[in-house]
């Protein structure tokens, strides 16, 4: 799969970014592209392209608040992940979002 | 630039003797008042748990990154705690908590290296064989050689 996300939480100091890690971490293990930007007190980093997000099979969305540029993923596939799923399970919550995918072809 | 600068050596315990995740977070806040990283205990306390209740702060095996930006704070910083037993905590695997991670960081900061230093400790503990050496520090020495390792593993070449 080619994945695209954003990650954002309340604070924006910590779970931002330990999610992303999380999730990159997990879908390279399983031998998925992919890419997520953050939104926190840093600012935005590793900002998705327009051409990141029209090359991608899904976005994944794991935030606790409102993300800024949501319209940028007009007529894709989202998934919002509470980030506690993802810390639970990531390599489980990509298997699940494969299969779905695969199922809706 | 080594994430120890980041660590408030003055807010580093093991063995601390609380049986709940409150006297936890008191103690280790009392660390950093001592400190005179943050000026006033109750307020920092109070935007901790503010941010204990927008969600869980137990991110799974054990650990915990409760944090605190608030006003009150000085000196943006991580204080770290090991427990002498494990207490209950809003977790996302229900596990109770034995290793804190609290973060103290000014409301207005603009500190950007300190920010990302923080979001550098955040991400390393996404790494399982860090988590399993967090868990087993017994001395403060062992805290920070574990630090220099997340350092490492960042990337971050050590400067000594």
């Amino acid at each position: 799969m080619k994945i695209v996300g954003v990650t954002a939480c309340t604070a924006g100091i910590a779970h931002t970014y330990l999610v992303k890690e999380k999730l990159v971490k997990a879908a390279r293990d399983l031998g998925h592209e992919i890419k997520i930007e953050t939104q926190g007190s840093i600012g935005t980093e590793c900002e998705l392209t327009a051409e990141d997000v029209a090359g991608a099979d899904v976005v994944l969305i794991s935030a606790d608040i409102l993300i800024s540029g949501r319209e940028r993923f007009k007529g894709k596939k989202i998934v919002e992940l509470p980030m506690k799923v993802v810390l639970n399970s990531p390599k489980g919550v990509l298997n699940k979002i494969e299969e779905k995918l695969k199922g809706a072809e | 630039m080594n994430l120890s600068e980041i660590f408030n050596e003055n807010a580093i315990a093991v063995d601390i003797p609380a049986d709940s995740k409150m006297k936890a977070l008191e103690y280790l806040t009392d660390l950093l008042y001592k400190d005179q990283a943050i000026g006033d205990e109750s307020e920092f306390l109070k935007d901790v748990l503010i941010r204990e209740g927008e969600g869980q702060t137990g991110i799974g095996d054990g650990i915990a990154i409760p944090h605190g930006k608030s006003g009150t704070v000085r000196k943006d910083c991580i204080a770290f705690g090991k427990l002498k037993q494990p207490v209950t905590w809003e977790s996302v695997d229900g596990k109770p908590v034995s290793v804190i991670f609290l973060f103290a960081v000014n409301k207005t900061t603009d500190a950007d290296n300190h920010l990302r230093m923080m979001a550098m400790v955040a991400r390393s503990l996404a790494d399982e064989e860090i988590c399993r050496r967090i868990k087993e520090v017994a001395t403060k020495e062992d805290v920070f050689a574990v630090i220099n390792e997340i350092t490492a593993a960042m990337g971050i070449p050590a400067v000594n």
